[in-house]
C-alpha cells in the first residue's frame, strides 16, 4: 500500500516534467522552420587571383548541385526578381579564401603532384540579411578530371552543408 | 653542223625591235608602280577595318563545358553570333542568348590530352606507363566564359571550349555587338576610342 502510494506520487512529479520537455521541444521546433528557396549569389574572391572559369563554375556547379540535393523547393539565380517574392527565401553568400591551381598533366602523369584545390567561406544568410550558418569548405581534384572538377567537389559539399540550414522564426512566427 | 631550228633564222634582229620591246616594258613598269602606289593608299584602309567589325559569320565549332540550360555538359556544337544573338547549336537543339545581356565575356587558355574519350580512358591503364607517357601529349584550346542576365534578372555562366584563337574573334564580335568585358582587350579599347570620335562628328 506505502509503495503504491510512492509510485503514485512519483508518476505525480514525472508526468509533468516530461510533458513539459515535450511542449519545449515542439516549440523549438516549431521556431526553427525549413527555408522552402534559396538564392545563390555570384561567388566573390578578395586577396586572391582566380579566373574567371573557376569562379563561373563555382557558381552554375553550385546551382546545379542544390537543384538536385531536393532540399530546396526554388533555387535563384543572384538577381533574380522572384526570390524577393518568398520572404522565407535564404541566401548564400560564397568568398573564395584559397585558391591552388594545379595541372592536370602533372596529375596524370605523376599521380602525386599537381593537385587543384581552393577553400570558400560560405554564410547563409535570411532575408534581411542575419548569418544562419558559416562554413569554410574544401573543393579538390587529386587523380582524374580536369581543373574545374575541384568546383564540382565543392559544390557538393556545400549543397550538403545547405541541408543543415534552417530558419530561427521569431516566437510570434513560431506560435502561428 | 648547221642548227636545223626554221624560227631562229627566221628572226633576224634590228634597231626597230629592241624600241618595240622597250615600250611595252615601260607600261609594264609604270603599271606596277601604280599598283604598288595603289595597294599602299589602300593600306590604311584595310587597318582600320577592326577584326570585330569582320562580317564573316562562320560557325565556330565548340565543347560546352557547362552553364547552358536544357544542354549536356561536354557536349559538341557551334557558336554563331548573328543579328545581335550568340547562337549555340547543337545537332538538334539551339539556343540563343541576346547579346545586349551579356555582361562579361572573358577568353582563356587550355589543354587536353591528345588521345582522349574512350580510348584514351583505356590507354590510362596501359602498362609500362605508356598512359602516362601518352599524358604528356596535349593539345591547346581556347576558353570563352560568358556571364548573361535572363529575362528574370537571373545570373548564368557558361563556358565554351574551342580552338586555339577562335575565342578571341568570337569575343571581338561579341563586343562590337553590345557585349561587355570586364578584360579589355587591345581591339575592345580601339573600339570604344572610335566610339567618342563618331559622337563628336555627329554633334553639330
Amino acid at each position: 500500500m506505502r509503495n503504491l502510494f510512492r509510485a503514485a506520487i512519483l508518476a505525480c512529479l514525472v508526468s509533468p516534467m516530461c510533458l513539459g520537455g515535450s511542449v519545449s521541444r515542439d516549440q523549438k521546433k516549431a521556431s526553427q522552420a525549413r527555408p522552402t528557396g534559396i538564392e545563390v549569389e555570384m561567388v566573390q574572391f578578395d586577396e586572391i587571383k582566380l579566373p574567371t572559369e573557376f569562379q563561373v563554375a563555382i557558381y552554375e556547379n553550385l546551382i546545379r548541385q542544390l537543384q538536385e540535393n531536393g532540399r530546396f523547393e526554388n533555387v535563384y539565380r543572384d538577381g533574380d526578381r522572384n526570390a524577393t517574392e518568398h520572404p522565407d527565401t535564404i541566401v548564400l553568400h560564397c568568398t573564395v579564401t584559397g585558391f591552388k591551381q594545379g595541372s592536370e598533366r602533372a596529375r596524370q602523369v605523376t599521380t602525386v603532384a599537381g593537385a587543384t584545390s581552393m577553400i570558400v567561406h560560405c554564410r547563409f544568410t535570411d532575408a534581411n540579411g542575419r548569418a544562419l550558418l558559416e562554413r569554410d569548405i574544401q573543393g579538390k581534384v587529386r587523380f582524374f578530371g580536369g581543373n574545374l572538377k575541384a568546383t564540382y567537389d565543392f559544390a557538393k559539399k556545400a549543397a550538403g552543408v545547405a541541408r543543415e540550414v534552417s530558419i530561427e522564426q521569431s516566437p510570434r512566427t513560431a506560435s502561428l | 653542223m648547221k642548227s636545223s631550228n626554221p624560227t631562229v633564222l627566221l628572226r633576224p634582229r634590228t634597231t626597230q625591235d629592241k624600241s618595240s620591246t622597250e615600250i611595252p616594258a615601260m607600261i609594264r613598269n609604270s603599271l606596277w608602280l601604280t599598283i604598288t602606289f595603289a595597294m599602299l593608299a589602300l593600306s590604311p584602309l584595310c587597318r582600320a577595318q577592326s577584326p570585330g567589325v569582320q562580317t564573316t559569320r562562320e560557325p565556330t565549332k565548340t565543347t560546352l563545358v557547362t552553364g547552358l540550360p536544357g544542354f549536356k555538359d561536354d557536349s559538341t556544337g557551334s557558336l554563331v553570333v548573328e543579328k545581335g544573338n550568340l547562337q549555340f547549336v547543337q545537332s538538334k537543339n539551339a539556343i540563343e542568348i541576346p547579346v545586349p545581356s551579356i555582361i562579361d565575356v572573358v577568353t582563356g587558355s587550355d589543354t587536353q590530352r591528345v588521345i582522349r574519350g574512350k580510348v584514351g580512358t583505356v590507354s590510362m591503364f596501359g602498362p609500362y606507363g605508356s598512359g602516362r607517357f601518352l599524358s604528356l601529349f596535349r593539345s591547346n584550346l581556347d576558353t570563352l566564359t560568358i556571364q548573361y542576365r535572363d529575362g528574370d534578372g537571373g545570373l548564368h555562366g557558361v563556358i565554351f571550349t574551342m580552338g586555339v584563337g577562335k575565342a578571341e574573334l568570337l569575343k571581338q564580335q561579341l563586343i562590337a555587338q553590345g557585349a561587355r568585358t570586364t578584360i579589355t582587350t587591345e581591339s575592345s579599347v580601339r573600339h570604344k576610342m572610335s566610339k567618342p570620335s563618331e559622337a563628336t562628328e555627329q554633334n553639330p
